[in-house]
């Protein structure tokens, strides 16, 4: 049965408080989680104050700040700082979103940074993706064409078939909308979630690909696309503005469309 | 060797170090002719920085208006002001036209020209005729380009079943007594367990070491960790005084924005409102070569003539190309414009800086990849199991300065060359040589030293303190005098990392050791690099010097390679520039002034 | 938020060599929706009657079933209610009972309450309108 309670050792006890802001008038409280694989102990979360002016006004920069000039042994993961690799997806202030996008005044008050939630956390703020990763290969996707590739050519592609790609092939595969995702919660070892499925629909919709009957039939049962409940917390969270509830509905209407 | 840590052997044929789109293009490349390959990475393949590449990728396919490989050739020597290998140049420019049509086949999201074909973009220093014309010679995915490539190279990969060690963290390469590279040893992040890898090449497409400065358009990951496993392998590292500058890097934060707003028909200006550009380049304009478009916006600024209170950017603008236009072709950019100027580009310009952006120097290889160093007078002498592509090589296609919409070019045709060359020069599953544990051992006491390192000055100091130096004593502008601070400075942050202090004590995710890890390597690429530039006593594309202001071909018309040592003393030699073709279907470009 | 004891990183994917069983997705989620839509006017209909109705004896309301177009209503609303029911109890079912062969108990409990509730309905409606005169 689903369980309502946490397991003993994963409650969150209260950690350090940390004031560097030295009477700065730009303040700011961060609320970190924390969790060391090789202590023992539970989870914590660790209070920061740190001075604005000191640091950049992405959260990122924040955090990056605190490992910089507070504690060293934070860890998280991070790369481009502009939006695009999506490496640094974490719940900022209740919401999955990538930190190096998230400005630090768009919080009113003092910002919570958790892990993707409803993940195995390997160590702080780094969650375990080989699942995710694993449910993205797992619909094969990749160009899959049963006409021969011209030689020395492209394949033509008009503008009207290329532009239903858009809004799908942006997606930099963060996790934060199957993370954010109730029923993914439930069920991620079955429910393919939302990230996974946009890509699906990408290649269902490239008008290059002709593995569409594969691919729904790849997709039929109750779980790996219809455990989706529409509860559209996907569409709220992507950092990249992608519509990923839009593209599982439409793969719904494609299975229902071809004959069943 | 330490007997604290776990230590996993695996053999394979080939071990590639990163996956980024040279990696990956070659990982598959070779998964698909059957030899047993490994791609190790410190990041998930598709959060390596390809992914940032906006603008796209050159290739004539003359969908846009006529246009010739020849063309693109001269285009690139030019770019790299005659120091590209001109053999080289011509196998990129010649094989780029089958690697696009590839890529395309392989499935990437390229945009379309109303006949279904490939849309291509003008680019900077891109021309028809020899100079003539300005090329549509760019081939892009909206400006996104880059995350399209390195998307559609993953998912070929995860098609032919490639294996990948995701978030392993390469330490250092495994040499033997007579300089064989016998394979890498390897951190797995995720369980504190360290790894050998034995193969019979490891491809190193580790990527540039854009972070030794302060202010870049690379990612926090681009620390150069191929060019330091090569530095402590006691090998040469090639023509490191080309950094390249992107003229437009968004002011403050340094995010690119792609050359491609400039194709587009975006233009820049200055505090009189005046488009600069045409008086430094009377002919290309805005598209001039980057480093030509990064030095007048700096002459701009030291002039008197920068924008913003402090008169220390420039504008960028792009509002007369309209909506319409920017919807479709330039989306991405209005979107880090307004999360990182806080700028509507429909409506307002961009503020840009140039900002460090690509190292056109790196592990020097042939065109096959193969990593090459001078010996016994040979200057072409192949060091037997060892390859690099990419960023983190020097072919050199770009000499001293690269085309904008090269770099994923150089990536493809290049990643392409090393799988075909490994599958042509190795058996899959031949037997691996015995290895003493001397060569392993020492990487491994290396590697526990950092761990425990107990000194007094924080990662992040030393950090800072080498990205400020750079920034200011290797910059666009350079003299001796400047540069000789700066190297005297980074000699002093070369000692201070002897004290360095390493916080974090553990094995699993410890991202403390993995900076400092990190930091040892951009020191080398920063060390070899402002000290190259001190030496090399002319101006030539990326590198200005104002007390040599002229290309002295004479003199200079060759490749730096640096020795490093572990006291920081760099030791140098050349190599020369491959003044030949590789085919008779092109001539070889002679030197000229370079105007654009 | 759960947190767990490292465990090896095990990147070997594997494809599902055969789709699931026929359609049962599909069906499910098409046949949920039909039901539903369905149950919109028959709901409407049903609650504005039985309050119009709530009042009556029970001859009086003996006689509102035996009307042909009420039968007739009634008999879908209940056939169409439990059918929407099973397949809703079921996800709920789905989504939060992992053990396999828990499942399998609950559904068929599931399953066989809807029915029995089901015939029940219609049994009662059939003999009031056609049996007890």
């Amino acid at each position: 049965m689903a369980k309502f309670r946490l397991p003993k050792n994963s409650k969150i006890a209260k950690g350090k408080t940390i004031d560097v802001s030295a009477g700065t008038k730009n303040a700011k409280t961060f609320k970190v989680y924390r969790w060391d694989p090789d202590s023992g102990e539970n989870p914590r979360t660790d209070l920061y104050t740190i001075d604005l002016d000191k640091c950049g006004p992405m959260v990122l920069d924040a955090i990056i700040y605190i490992k910089n000039e507070i504690d060293p042994s934070l860890t998280f993961r991070r790369s481009c700082r502009e939006g695009i690799c999506g490496s640094c997806a974490m719940n900022i202030d209740g919401t999955n979103t990538l930190a190096c996008t998230k400005s630090i005044k768009s919080v009113k008050k003092e910002i919570s940074i958790y892990p993707l939630p409803h993940m195995q956390v390997r160590k702080d703020l780094v969650p375990d993706l080989n699942n995710f990763y694993k449910q993205y290969a797992s619909v094969k996707p990749w160009l899959q064409s049963k006409t021969k590739a011209p030689a020395k050519k492209e394949r033509l592609q008009s503008k009207q078939e290329r532009a239903k790609v858009d809004g799908l092939y942006e997606c930099i595969l963060c996790a934060c909308c199957s993370t954010s995702c109730p029923s993914y919660w439930w069920n991620s070892d079955k429910y393919l979630g939302p990230a996974t499925l946009l890509q699906s629909y990408r290649w269902l919709v490239d008008s290059r690909d002709d593995a569409t009957d594969e691919r729904l039939d790849e997709l039929e049962g109750p779980f790996k696309l219809f455990r989706c409940h529409t509860i559209m917390n996907c569409t709220n969270s992507c950092p990249k503005g992608l519509n990923p509830a839009k593209a599982i509905s439409e793969i719904k209407k494609m299975m229902v469309a071809r004959g069943n | 060797m330490p007997s604290e840590y776990q230590f996993v052997e695996h053999q394979h044929d080939v071990i590639v170090i990163g996956a980024g789109g040279a990696g990956l293009r070659a990982t598959f490349g070779m998964a698909e002719k059957g030899l047993s390959t490994a791609c190790i990475t410190k990041v998930f393949p598709t959060r390596s920085h390809t992914v940032a590449a906006q603008g796209g990728m050159s290739a004539a396919l003359g969908n846009m208006g006529e246009d010739d490989w020849r063309w693109h050739m001269y285009d690139t020597i030019k770019g790299s002001d005659w120091l590209g290998d001109q053999d080289a140049i011509e196998y990129m420019c010649k094989e780029a036209i089958p690697a696009v049509i590839e890529l395309e086949h392989y499935g990437v999201p390229f945009s379309r020209t109303e006949s279904g074909e490939i849309y291509q973009r003008p680019f900077g220093g891109m021309t028809t005729n020899y100079g003539e014309g300005t090329a549509q010679r760019t081939c892009a995915a909206a400006d996104r380009t880059g995350h399209a490539i390195l998307h559609t190279l993953y998912q070929q990969s995860l098609k032919h079943n490639a294996e990948f060690l995701i978030e392993y963290f390469a330490v250092d390469l495994v040499m033997d007594k007579d300089g064989v590279c016998r394979g890498v040893i390897a951190w797995n992040l995720e369980d504190g367990t360290m790894h050998l890898f034995r193969a019979h090449s490891v491809i190193i497409a580790t990527g540039g070491y854009g972070r030794s400065y302060f202010s870049c358009t690379s990612a926090h990951t681009c620390t150069g960790d191929g060019n330091g496993m090569i530095l402590r392998a006691g090998l040469p590292l090639q023509d490191m005084e080309f950094t390249q500058f992107h003229p437009t890097g968004i002011y403050g934060a340094g995010c690119l924005i792609t050359e491609g707003v400039r194709g587009e028909g975006g233009y820049l200006t200055n505090a009189n409102g005046e488009r600069f550009m045409e008086r430094y380049a009377p002919n290309a304009k805005d598209l001039a070569s980057r480093d030509v478009v990064s030095r007048s916006m700096t002459v701009e600024i030291t002039e008197g003539r920068g924008v913003g209170a402090e008169g220390d950017h420039i504008f960028l603008h792009l509002e007369h190309l309209g909506s319409d236009v920017i919807n479709e072709r330039l989306p991405g950019i209005a979107e880090s414009a307004e999360i990182f100027a806080g700028v509507d580009v429909t409506k307002e310009p961009i503020p840009v800086l140039p900002t460090v952006h690509y190292n056109m120097g790196g592990i020097p290889t042939n065109i096959h990849g193969e990593v090459v160093t001078t010996k016994d007078g040979n200057p072409d002498s192949v060091v037997p199991g060892l390859m690099s592509i990419g960023e983190a090589a020097c072919v050199s296609v770009h000499g001293a300065n690269r085309l904008g919409s090269n770099s994923l070019l150089d990536l493809v045709v290049f990643g392409r060359a090393a799988a075909q060359h490994c599958a042509a020069t190795i058996k899959p599953g031949e037997k691996h040589a015995p290895l003493d544990n001397e060569s392993t051992d020492r990487v491994l006491s290396h590697f526990d030293a950092m761990r425990y390192a107990d000194g007094s000055e924080p990662v992040a100091k030393i950090r800072l303190d080498m990205q400020k130096t750079m920034q200011k004593h290797a910059a666009v502008f350079r003299t001796g005098e400047l540069m000789n601070e700066g190297i005297e400075k980074l000699e002093e942050i070369w000692e201070s990392f002897k004290h360095v202090k390493v916080t974090d004590r553990s094995l699993i995710w410890n991202t403390d050791l993995v900076e400092t890890l990190e930091l040892e390597n951009l020191l080398g690429s920063a060390m070899t690099s402002i000290k190259a530039a001190a030496n090399r006593e002319e101006s030539r594309g990326a590198h200005a010097r104002e007390d040599f202001p002229d290309r002295d071909d004479e003199n200079w018309m060759k490749h730096t390679l640096t020795w490093l040592d572990t006291e920081g003393k760099v030791k140098f030699d050349y190599r020369p520039v491959h003044m030949y073709t590789l085919t008779d279907d092109v001539e070889v470009v002679p030197p000229k002034k370079r105007v654009y | 938020m759960g947190i767990c004891a490292p465990k090896g990183c095990d990147m070997s994917i594997s494809f599902p060599s055969k789709p699931n069983a026929a359609n049962t997705g599909t069906n499910h989620w098409w046949w949920q929706r039909v039901t539903a839509i369905c149950l919109i006017p028959l709901s409407i209909w049903f609650v504005v009657s039985v309050l119009g109705h709530i009042n009556d004896d029970h001859a009086a309301a003996s006689n509102w079933i035996k009307s042909i177009p009420v039968t007739v209503l009634l008999l879908s609303f209940m056939v169409t209610v439990f059918y929407h029911a099973k397949f809703g109890l079921q996800v709920i079912a789905e989504d939060y009972v992992h053990d396999p062969s828990t499942l399998k108990t609950i559904l068929f409990f599931i399953n066989a309450s809807m029915i029995l509730a089901g015939l029940a309905s219609v049994s009662a409606i059939v003999v009031i309108s056609f049996i007890i005169p």
